[in-house]
């Protein structure tokens, strides 16, 4: 993606920043996980739009700011950040964790947003259907959950992580744990104010995401019920590591529709 | 030296069936393998092992905190140290620990330990911990602040112990308008702290002070980290706070099995000591180290381990040689922990005799010859059976 990689001053603090492309500002909000394997989709989004994708205060290479405590705290830095960096109007697309902070940023202000794209998104809790204990799993169970391929499952399983992969992992599942340790990867509060999100927004999911269950893409349908649903047969968690050529086109039509 | 028999008060013995069947033997081992009526004996027959310590000399019995798993039946140690305080009459309780940080509301805590103290005229101990991994899978506390509650818990707590009230707490965590307990602890300024731990050099860091002086308790651990631990206690006090500290503020425990031969002991202590080590630890490692609450250290070793960093199985010949467990006849218990003594100094000694799987008239009998043969010659120890501390070992750790 030609990608520049900087590290921004901000109001809340030093924050390391990818950027590439020319065209629609896009950023993309990365999931708990961090932004490990996502350069293939991150290369189609840059052929098309101006990909701004920060690592989240606390997580991969942004340090941890002093009053970061929870989601919420992070949806005002994204509304700081957005205004700060004179972003003018942005499309936000979330993967996962990413997702259900870009709905924090929507229900307090839509002001620089023009649509939301939501990948496997967390942030509610269907009743009896909890999104997999990311926490407590073996690296290998993991990896099982998060892709639906078999071959990809096991050529993942294969892979040693590098010393640099684990710090990454420890780093990100701490900051992890800080939002989202309990309640577990939701809010309580925030179904009962997605009634605020109006910006065009779709939903794309993987149908055999086994972190998040498809069953969610219904059910954020059912509180934003204007969202666009797209669900993947063949993918998991991660629905444009193994869709990628449809996920990428999908969410850059929908963004150009909404330019 | 004091000695303390401690009671982990484990369920009996679950099958080796239900425990392969089940990932974990905490948090989500069903509850539908508990037993009310053998729960009702248990209890029973642990509360008498302690009452007869009490009988037998031993300075002190300690109860601890466990949540969700038959490795421990005290969610409460609460309702088992008030047990104890109208049915002992003169050793001290010792509740080892209490995990104030898992609570919405320590207060309640503060509360109840000064009640135990005020009834039984001052025999209390109250012990510091963040309780083990997997209890905070049990009540959604965030592991990330796991130690930042701790201390503010520990704040609230002392307050409300030593402040004249009413005043407001104002914390992070924690946010009190009126703290005002009624009644104040019967010691004062307050009941003895102690921290137990696994071997921490923070929490070393932090009962050190001279503020607070709080006595340090390794346990369960080979006798190896009681070395580095106990003695980096002792650096830090000198080296860091400008202090000596003193062997009051420091504590040994480990499982103790006395009968007539060396042999003996190891054959009858064995299946109990191996199935607490080997299956009543069991779970997945995620769990036992939750983010936050670990050292990024262990955390690493989780995410990069291929199998479980919990699976080695460990035999009583490998315990006893590390001396995780003490074991033998009464002439090598008593040498084996005299020799402990020698080289850490250490003024309390906290004894776990029955563990594991052991059934009660076992745990009795062992009690019993423990009072009888071995006791005496600990509570004799003292200062001049320490062969001192030699600064220059570790000076290193204390200097970074």
């Amino acid at each position: 993606m030609g990608a520049t990689e900087s590290i921004v001053s901000t109001r809340g603090g030093d924050v390391l920043l990818r950027r590439a492309g020319a065209g629609p500002t896009v950023l993309f909000l990365h999931g708990a996980g961090g932004v490990v394997g996502c350069q293939p989709f991150f290369d189609r989004l840059s052929d098309r739009f101006d990909l701004l994708v920060p690592d989240h205060p606390s997580f991969g290479r942004s340090p941890t700011p002093q009053w970061l405590d929870e989601m919420a705290d992070l949806a005002y830095f994204y509304l700081d950040f957005i205004d700060e960096q004179r972003l003018g109007d942005v499309h936000v697309i979330g993967h996962s964790m990413g997702g259900w902070l870009a709905l924090e940023i929507a229900i307090r202000s839509q002001q620089r947003i023009k649509s939301l794209s939501l990948i496997a998104s967390v942030g509610i809790r269907i009743k009896g259907n909890p999104v997999a204990n990311l926490f407590v799993m073996t690296p290998e169970q993991l990896v099982r959950a998060l892709y639906a391929d078999p071959k990809l499952i096991e050529q993942e399983l294969a892979r040693t992580p590098t010393p640099e992969d684990i710090e990454r992992i420890v780093t990100n599942r701490t900051a992890a744990a800080r939002l989202a340790w309990s309640p577990r990867f939701f809010n309580p509060k925030l179904a009962k104010w997605l009634h605020r999100v109006t910006v065009p927004t779709q939903i794309v999911w993987g149908a055999q995401d086994g972190v998040v269950s498809a069953a969610y893409a219904d059910e954020f349908k059912r509180l934003i019920p204007h969202a666009a649903v797209t669900v993947f047969p063949n993918a998991g968690h991660i629905p444009f590591a193994e869709r990628l050529d449809d996920v990428s086109r999908t969410i850059a039509d929908f963004i150009m529709r909404n330019e | 030296m004091k000695v303390t028999m401690f009671h982990l008060m484990p369920y009996p013995r679950l099958s080796d069936e239900v425990i392969a069947a089940h990932e974990s033997y905490w948090v989500t081992m069903p509850n539908s393998h508990y037993d009310p009526k053998v729960g009702h004996d248990t209890y029973n027959k642990y509360l008498d092992e302690l009452e007869l310590a009490d009988e037998l000399g031993f300075d002190g019995v300690a109860v601890n905190e466990h949540h969700q798993t038959p490795y421990g039946m005290m969610p409460s140690p609460i309702v088992t140290a008030s047990a104890l305080a109208r049915r002992t009459r003169r050793c001290k309780i010792a509740i080892l620990g209490s995990a104030f940080c898992l609570r919405e509301h320590p207060l309640t805590l503060a509360e109840e330990h000064a009640m135990i103290d005020n009834i039984t005229g001052g025999r209390l101990i109250t012990g510091f911990v963040r309780g083990v991994g997997a209890e905070y899978s049990v009540f959604g506390v965030n592991p990330v602040y796991s130690h930042e509650r701790h201390y503010e818990a520990h704040d609230l707590v002392v307050q409300a112990w030593t402040r004249p009230g009413p005043f407001a707490f104002e914390g992070k965590h924690y946010h009190v308008e009126y703290v005002n307990v009624w009644p104040r602890p019967y010691q004062q300024p307050h009941p003895p702290i102690w921290c137990p731990s696994q071997g921490s050099n923070e929490t070393i860091d932090w009962a050190a002070h001279p503020d607070r002086k709080y006595l340090y308790l390794q346990n369960f651990n080979p006798f190896s980290a009681a070395v580095k631990y106990l003695n980096y206690y002792r650096e830090v006090a000198h080296s860091r706070y400008g202090y000596e500290a003193t062997s009051d503020q420091l504590g040994f425990g480990a499982p103790v099995y006395v009968a007539d031969t060396d042999e003996q002991a190891m054959n009858e202590a064995r299946p109990h000591i191996e199935f607490l080590f080997n299956k009543a630890f069991k779970m997945p490692a995620g769990m036992f180290f939750p983010p936050g609450y670990t050292s990024p250290a262990s955390l690493r070793q989780i995410v990069s381990a291929k199998t479980s960093i919990m699976a080695a199985q460990k035999t009583i010949e490998l315990l006893a040689e590390q001396r995780v467990i003490i074991v033998g006849s009464p002439d090598t218990v008593i040498r084996q922990l005299t020799d402990c003594h020698r080289q850490l100094g250490f003024s309390n000694y906290v004894a776990m005799l029955q563990f594991g799987s052991m059934p009660h008239a076992q745990a009795v009998g062992n009690i019993e010859r423990f009072a009888r043969d071995v006791l005496p010659a600990l509570q004799a120890l003292d200062d001049r059976n320490y062969r001192g501390f030699e600064m220059p070992k570790a000076a290193s750790a204390v200097a970074r």
